[in-house]
């Protein structure tokens, strides 16, 4: 006897992820108008349907919501964005809907903020925000094609690096900051030196130290027929000697200040100087004149607008009152207006020269008042007590001029009083008032001044003693900004130390990943392609295929292979473009794995349409790995491929994840409704309705449709033996035959139960084609009645076969039940002379066995090998 | 807190043991950096600056 389960790996597991995707709804999305629903009901998806009819509308949902960009649109091409071509064509609101519902039954809405509260969907949810777990058709020869610098772009979001990346970017900011920190202190530091140099009067290239400083110092005494210092600490106290030989001097502050105060009297002297205000009364003056000359106001726009009338349209008449004019000519009046439009231009010219001449004197009034209170807050504070009053009395008198001319100048221009403002402005001109009392005031400062004790010995000292304190500071200086530089500098060689430290690790750790990667890409590779190979991995024809890093370059990645003899090439050199696709899909694989590391929680794999130029043989290689390597993931798998389809179903059985498996089929798409993707309860609700007030040929077309749909889930069920069909596209014709005599010889207590309906199905199926598939003009007169009949039986069909509460149609038990039931147990049909035995889990099943179920799984070559025997023994 | 991805924790492991090894990379500077990477702040520009000068807040 033949064991029918074979142990295939250890590693594999079918245990879904903690959190699944329960169902994905969509509106108003890509090829999506009307709400659609992909059921996954916490399972993996395989989703068939031909090109064109939506199946990746649901991939684009996913990512849409997810990341929020979907990769075909927002990364294709400039103009092309999800934001404007995401929206179906036909949908008036400008965001469609789009929604994700848990496991437990957390709802993600595409534009709405998650308040998820469970930790598991907010890890699902970040891991899910970089679109590594989508692979399309368009997708795949981009891992092998691209730069080795895109390359590593490419790979970058797989390697789950953000964090990593972040953490590096603010070391790098950091150290870049301490940089510039040190640049700033190496400047300040050129700068101390280069004071302190000139300060000491080096030559330029002489070295500045202690002691060239110290030898200029003592150059400097000597010139001064002063002691000499040893060290430069000792600047202190020689200043505290002069400044004792100073004092002898008496009050040295008094002159200095008399001096400051009368060049600050100077400088003011050429502010109220500079007030002239006869070019503002002049123009003022040749203003008034002007307006009082033109006693009639001037309507510019009508003097404009008639003017051009009357020359283009030729007018014999007055444009505003329609009389013909007669005192002057037409060319007169046109004439004339001219002439008042230029007297109106002078005017506003005239006007704007007024106002500019005002602002000026403004300006200059303005600026002279701030000088005046300048001089009281700080030249005149300094200055001896007993001078104080009169330049006081000085300042006051001028900033009251000041103010008086302020607030003539302050009216508007109509209102301004010429009479005074020459009065004022007369007392600020050269030679009047206010010149002759600041001369006056200066004559009597500098005439105190040159009464003060001045002594050439103390102005000397009082140079050297500001020598040796700049000297003092600068060197004091000098050594603060070195201290500074040391530390900063420390501190820019550490941070420098870290950044390198982590880039070097970042590096190491990345292409330990990527030797990983390359382990993991060969594996699959040689997996999808062992029925060509004779040899094991390691001497396989296509073999060693590595991601590399590329030491030389920062971020950049190599793909290499060995291919035959040749060691160490590009397989681009030798591969078929077939094997360029499997390459791309297999690298894919590798990096949804390792990425999978980084996020257990988040196990989910979207593949769309990915094959298309592979053969059947390694597309069910391919379906094997994902069906066993990935069977703890939650997959969407998407295909056009009839066939593959079919072997995938085929594989779930013998890989043991068929419970983990939602087949699905879009049966077709019109931009109206979408895609058809039916769900067998719709299908009986809307056969339900139908019934109750359709034509005939709506009826029979409805039934023949879930006819057909029950049929071909029986078809793998009862694993029906149907002659193959080009395209796999089987009707009712080609499958109900097989079903009937499949039921009524093998599952008797089905056939039994349902005899009746089964016997009226075998005879009135061809109704469908009749009238609800065709236009048979003969078929017009199906009375009602007939054709209510056929769903009827069809609807009692389906009722017999599927089950509403675990959603799944019957299937045939292993032996020794022999029984035929659906997955929960509430529809049984039991084996003859045997009763319902309820059905069993996979977990007791393992229990039940002592765990010999455990593994057990079927790889292509064991599923042959046990058909085969299974024949020779049947033989 | 949010916890450590299994290649983010492999990365910092081997950078602070890198530095930790170095004779010439402050100790107080490296138990400031350890002591972000407990609170989850190695992230945080502002930290991060602040810790990579602490030789001269502990020398002053």
């Amino acid at each position: 006897m033949v064991r029918k389960c074979f142990k295939h790996s250890s590693e594999t597991k079918n245990q879904m992820p903690e959190l699944v995707i329960q169902r994905l709804d969509i509106m108003g999305f890509r090829g999506v108008s009307q709400r659609k629903s992909l059921l996954f009901n916490g399972k993996s998806v395989l989703l068939f349907g031909e090109n064109g009819t939506g199946k990746s509308t649901f991939v684009d949902a996913l990512e849409k919501l997810f990341t929020g960009e979907v990769y075909t649109l927002d990364h294709r091409a400039q103009g092309l964005s999800s934001q404007r071509h995401g929206p179906h064509i036909k949908y008036t609101s400008a965001n469609p809907e789009i929604a994700v519902t848990f496991s437990d039954g957390t709802k993600v809405e595409a534009g709405t903020a998650t308040s998820a509260s469970s930790e598991t969907v907010k890890r699902y949810l970040e891991a899910a925000r970089q679109p590594v777990y989508i692979l399309r058709r368009g997708q795949l020869l981009a891992f092998i094609e691209s730069q080795p610098r895109d390359r590593y772009e490419l790979l970058r979001p797989y390697l789950a690096l953000s964090e990593v990346e972040e953490v590096e970017a603010v070391l790098a900011k950091a150290d870049e900051q301490l940089q510039a920190e040190l640049n700033i202190s190496r400047r300040e530091l050129a700068r101390q030196h280069d004071d302190l140099s000139h300060q000491a009067g080096l030559k330029a290239g002489d070295e500045v130290s202690e002691p060239k400083i110290l030898e200029a110092l003592n150059n400097r005494l000597a010139r001064a027929g002063r002691g000499l210092a040893t060290n430069l600490s000792e600047i202190s106290t020689l200043i505290q000697e002069i400044d004792a030989d100073l004092s002898k001097f008496g009050d040295i502050s008094k002159p200095a200040a008399i001096t400051s105060l009368i060049d600050a009297l100077g400088e003011l002297f050429n502010g109220p100087a500079a007030i002239n205000v006869e070019p503002l009364a002049s123009s003022i003056l040749q203003l008034r004149e002007f307006q009082a000359r033109q006693t009639a106001i001037i309507y510019e726009r009508v003097l404009e607008d008639g003017a051009r009338w009357i020359e283009e349209e030729h007018r014999k008449e007055c444009p505003l009152c329609e009389q013909e004019m007669r005192r002057f000519s037409p060319e007169e009046v046109v004439r004339r207006a001219r002439t008042r439009l230029e007297q109106a231009h002078e005017l506003l010219a005239l006007r704007q020269q007024v106002q500019a001449e005002l602002d000026a004197l403004k300006k200059v009034v303005g600026e002279s008042l701030s000088g005046v209170e300048r001089i009281r807050r700080t030249q005149l504070a300094r200055a001896p007590q007993e001078l104080r009053q009169t330049t006081e009395n000085l300042l006051a008198g001028i900033a009251e001029r000041l103010a008086d001319l302020v607030r003539v100048v302050s009216q508007p221009v109509p209102n301004i009083e010429l009479g005074p403002l020459h009065s004022i402005g007369r007392a600020f001109e050269r030679g009047e008032k206010i010149e002759s009392d600041i001369s006056q005031n200066v004559q009597t400062l500098r005439t105190e001044l040159e009464s003060l004790p001045s002594s050439a010995a103390a102005q000397s000292l009082l140079q050297l003693r500001d020598f040796l304190s700049r000297l003092k500071s600068n060197w004091e200086r000098l050594g603060q900004a070195w201290a500074a530089f040391q530390k900063v500098e420390h501190r820019a060689k550490v941070s420098a130390l870290a950044v390198a430290s982590f880039r070097q690790v970042r590096k190491e750790v990345v292409g330990e990943i990527f030797t990983q990667v390359s382990g993991d890409v060969d594996r699959i590779y040689y997996e999808l392609h062992k029925h060509h190979e004779s040899s094991p991995l390691s001497a396989a024809s296509h073999r060693n295929i590595r991601l590399e890093v590329r030491e030389a370059v920062q971020q950049s990645i190599n793909i290499r292979a060995d291919f035959y003899t040749c060691v160490d090439t590009d397989p681009r050199a030798y591969y078929s473009d077939a094997h360029l696709d499997t390459l791309g899909l297999s690298i894919f694989l590798a990096l949804r794995r390792w990425y999978g590391k980084q996020y257990p929680a988040f196990k989910l794999l979207v593949l769309d349409d990915v094959i298309s130029s592979v053969d059947a043989g390694h597309a069910v290689r391919l379906a094997e790995i994902l069906l066993t390597e990935f069977s703890d993931f939650q997959i969407l798998l998407t295909t056009h491929d009839r066939i593959w389809f079919e072997h995938l179903r085929d594989i779930q059985n013998r890989c043991g994840v068929a419970q983990n498996f939602v087949n699905k089929t879009i049966y077709s798409w019109t931009i109206d409704e979408g895609p058809d993707l039916r769900e067998p309860e719709d299908e009986e609700r809307r056969l339900r309705e139908i019934l109750q007030n359709g034509q005939p040929y709506e009826i029979a077309a409805l039934s023949g449709r879930l006819l057909e749909h029950i049929l071909q889930e029986m078809r793998y069920s009862l694993r029906l033996p149907v002659p193959a069909k080009a395209g796999e596209l089987y009707e009712i014709g080609d499958l109900w035959p097989p079903f009937y005599r499949e039921v009524k010889r093998n599952y008797s207590t089905l056939y039994s139960k349902a005899q009746q309906t089964l016997d009226a199905l075998d005879v009135s199926w061809p109704l469908r084609n009749w009238i609800g598939a065709h236009f048979n003009r003969w078929a017009l007169n199906v009375p009602l009645s007939v054709a209510r009949e056929f769903g009827n039986a069809v609807l009692s069909l389906f009722q017999f076969l599927f089950c509403p509460d675990c959603r799944r149609y019957i299937t045939p038990s292993s032996t020794p039940l022999g029984q035929i039931a659906c997955k929960c147990g509430h529809l049984i049909y039991a084996a003859p002379g045997r009763k319902n035995q309820p059905t069993t889990g996979r977990d007791e099943v393992i229990s039940g066995t002592a765990g010999a179920l455990k593994d057990a799984k079927l790889t292509s070559e064991q599923h042959l090998a046990w058909k085969r025997a299974e024949r020779s023994h049947e033989n | 807190m949010r916890s450590e991805k299994p290649l983010e924790q492999e990365i910092l492991d081997r950078f602070f043991k890198k530095l930790t090894e170095r004779e010439d990379f402050p100790q107080e500077m490296l138990a400031q950096l350890l002591q972000l990477r407990r609170e989850d702040s190695l992230r945080n520009g502002q930290k991060v600056l602040q810790a990579l000068k602490r030789d001269e807040k502990s020398n002053a």
